[in-house]
């Protein structure tokens, strides 16, 4: 990104915890950004949290409520997410939405959890191998 | 931006409304301007 193009090409978001008991914080957070000059709303998937709110579910709702602002995964959980699903709920999304999702995606970092709640047992190496590949499977589809 | 990054994401530790309106109403449009 050339510095002069940095007004039109350069974005500003938010982070949010999805954490159950701040859902009404956040839904006034993402209100408020909604209505002011930021770009998106940036989400962690953390599956494994029990206190959390499925990422996926809460991006779909917060579209819903929203008109302008963008909405990011950040990143999501490739681990326990199969990149041919997880392509499609990114595409379907995004749709649905007028184009106002972004999918980040993550190779997953905690193996014990990962493990723990189904997923494979990857090492570091093995996780950005299968990071490689589910590149390649989302781009295909 | 000169390193290629095309999008900053603030992480507030509690956020509030008046962060997320300061960022947009301050911060913002300094950034966008300096660039």
């Amino acid at each position: 990104v050339a510095a002069g193009d940095a007004e039109t090409t350069l974005q500003f978001g938010i982070s949010l915890v999805p954490a159950t008991e701040k859902l009404d914080s956040i839904r006034q957070l993402v209100g408020v950004a909604d209505e002011a000059a930021i770009d998106l709303v940036a989400i962690q998937d953390h599956p494994y949290q029990h206190h959390f709110l499925d990422t996926w579910s809460l991006i779909s709702t917060l579209l819903a409520e929203t008109k302008r602002i963008s909405f990011l995964t950040d990143v999501a959980n490739l681990p326990l997410r199969p990149p041919a699903l997880m392509a499609k709920a990114a595409a379907s999304l995004d749709v649905l939405s007028g184009g106002r999702f972004e999918l980040g995606l993550g190779a997953g970092g905690i193996p014990d959890v990962i493990a723990g709640f189904g997923g494979p047992r990857r090492t570091p190496g093995e996780s950005v191998e299968a990071l490689e590949e589910a590149i390649d499977v989302i781009r295909l589809l | 931006v000169d390193d290629g990054f095309d999008t900053l994401v603030f992480w507030p530790v509690d956020p509030e409304p008046g962060q997320v309106e300061l960022l947009a109403g301050d911060v913002v449009p300094h950034l966008r301007r300096s660039g």
